[in-house]
């Protein structure tokens, strides 16, 4: 049986310091489900779209400092509409500007566990992997949804995710 | 409810001890800190917060400056990644991903890297100690089959509502009185693709706030008790069937 605490039992914030996948996934849920309406404008408004902003942001601010670079928005604009559309669950990529068009996405889960991909201004995603033995690299249609190859690769690497 | 008690397979996909502390030192004291732990931990990530602003000109977006960072602390982590321990001004966490080393070693391995942290950085007062359990199980629940038969707080709509449950997310907050301890309880059943198993997210994160001492052997007193409350409510929360699975 519960009963109902007095309040307030602790005015002590509560912190996140988890690194997992899953705990990833509860946290952007639960920040989702807490979330009014009314904020659902706002870009920044969430965690997860929070950190997928930063990252952007320091991987722009790298390429303008040692290389000069300064990316297409068209660029910028497709790389965070496929950062948010994958599933919480899938940890956020390194992210590396490559060039005026081209900006590159990493996930490196250590030996024969990578995977790569590099957004340009075309329909197309280039993907490299290494998953154990067997390298994989092309250039997936980006039409509707998540390409089969990347998702197959992700899958590869973050089993748990649910991939959409 | 199932007898807590140790299983050879837990489903365990994370678990961290998190110390609360304020140590306002440089960060070439982290970075040092870092460098003696290189051996055991080779892979080194420093954490900054900076702004900085966007203009779009002529369809290119133009960085005009980058404020200067906020040093945020510094991320160490085993070559396999399964040991994570972060440095940070605000405190220490470590953190254990897939393989499980147990709750002893998690907690002996805690207290020897806070005492190396503690006597580098000096902190006056531990204000928050935190033992959090993330746990995936997967249960071969067919469709229609009840959650009870694996779960024995499992989310209930009663009757008048739709009856077939495909996700939920609970979270409850609870406290012990006498441990003066505080426990978040989430339970997620993830949106299914397929048949079974289901996937069932049960994460505990128990804590105390307060004054404590920085010293090993009263945190590790307080982590033994938070430990006990963690395995009390995560066994409490399944049927003997569950455990069945991991033992």
């Amino acid at each position: 049986m519960t009963f109902a605490a007095s309040l307030p039992w602790t005015t002590y914030p509560y912190v996140d310091r988890s690194l997992g996948t899953e705990a990833a996934g509860l946290r952007q849920l639960l920040e989702d489900a807490a979330s009014p309406a009314s904020d659902a404008a706002s870009p920044a408004s969430t965690g997860r779209t929070r950190d997928i902003f930063m990252s952007l942001v320091e991987a722009l601010t790298e390429a303008a400092r040692t290389d000069g670079i300064t990316v297409s928005l068209y660029s910028l604009n497709k790389t965070l509409d496929f950062i948010q559309s994958l599933s919480p669950e899938i940890p956020l990529p390194a992210v590396v500007v490559e060039s005026d068009d081209e900006i590159g996405l990493d996930w490196d889960e250590g030996p024969e566990s990578v995977v790569s991909l590099t957004i340009d201004t075309s329909d197309r995603i280039g993907f490299a992997a290494l998953l154990g033995s067997e390298p994989l690299y092309g250039r997936a249609e980006c039409i509707a949804g998540l390409p089969d190859e990347i998702r197959d690769a992700l899958a590869h690497l973050y089993p748990s995710a649910p991939l959409r | 409810m199932a007898q807590p008690r140790p299983l050879a397979r837990p489903p365990i996909v994370e678990a961290l001890v998190d110390l609360r502390a304020s140590v306002p030192v440089a960060p070439a004291m982290f970075n040092a800190l870092a460098e003696e732990l290189r051996d055991e931990f080779p892979i080194k990530e420093e954490r900054h917060d900076f702004k900085a602003k966007l203009e779009i000109k002529d369809g290119k977006v133009v960085l005009p400056r980058a404020d200067a960072s906020a040093f945020g602390g510094v991320r160490v982590a085993t070559k396999d990644r399964s040991i994570y321990a972060q440095f940070r001004p605000d405190g220490f966490t470590l953190n254990n991903m897939n393989a499980y080393i147990g709750g002893d070693q998690l907690i002996d391995k805690a207290m020897t890297l806070w005492e190396l942290f503690a006597e580098r950085t000096a902190p006056r007062v531990v204000s928050r100690a935190a033992l959090r359990y993330t746990n995936r199980l997967e249960l071969p629940l067919e469709s229609g089959g009840k959650f009870t038969k694996f779960l024995t707080a499992p989310p209930r709509l009663p009757e008048g509502a739709p009856r077939l449950v495909s996700q939920f997310l609970s979270r409850i907050v609870g406290h012990d009185e006498e441990r003066e301890a505080t426990a978040v309880v989430i339970q997620q059943l993830k949106e299914q693709q397929s048949g079974p198993p289901i996937v069932i997210t049960i994460d505990v994160d128990v804590f105390r706030t307060g004054d404590f001492p920085v010293d090993p052997v009263a945190l590790r007193g307080i982590l033994s008790s938070l430990r006990m409350l963690k395995n009390e409510t995560f066994f409490s929360l399944l049927t003997e069937e569950t455990v069945s699975f991991y033992e």
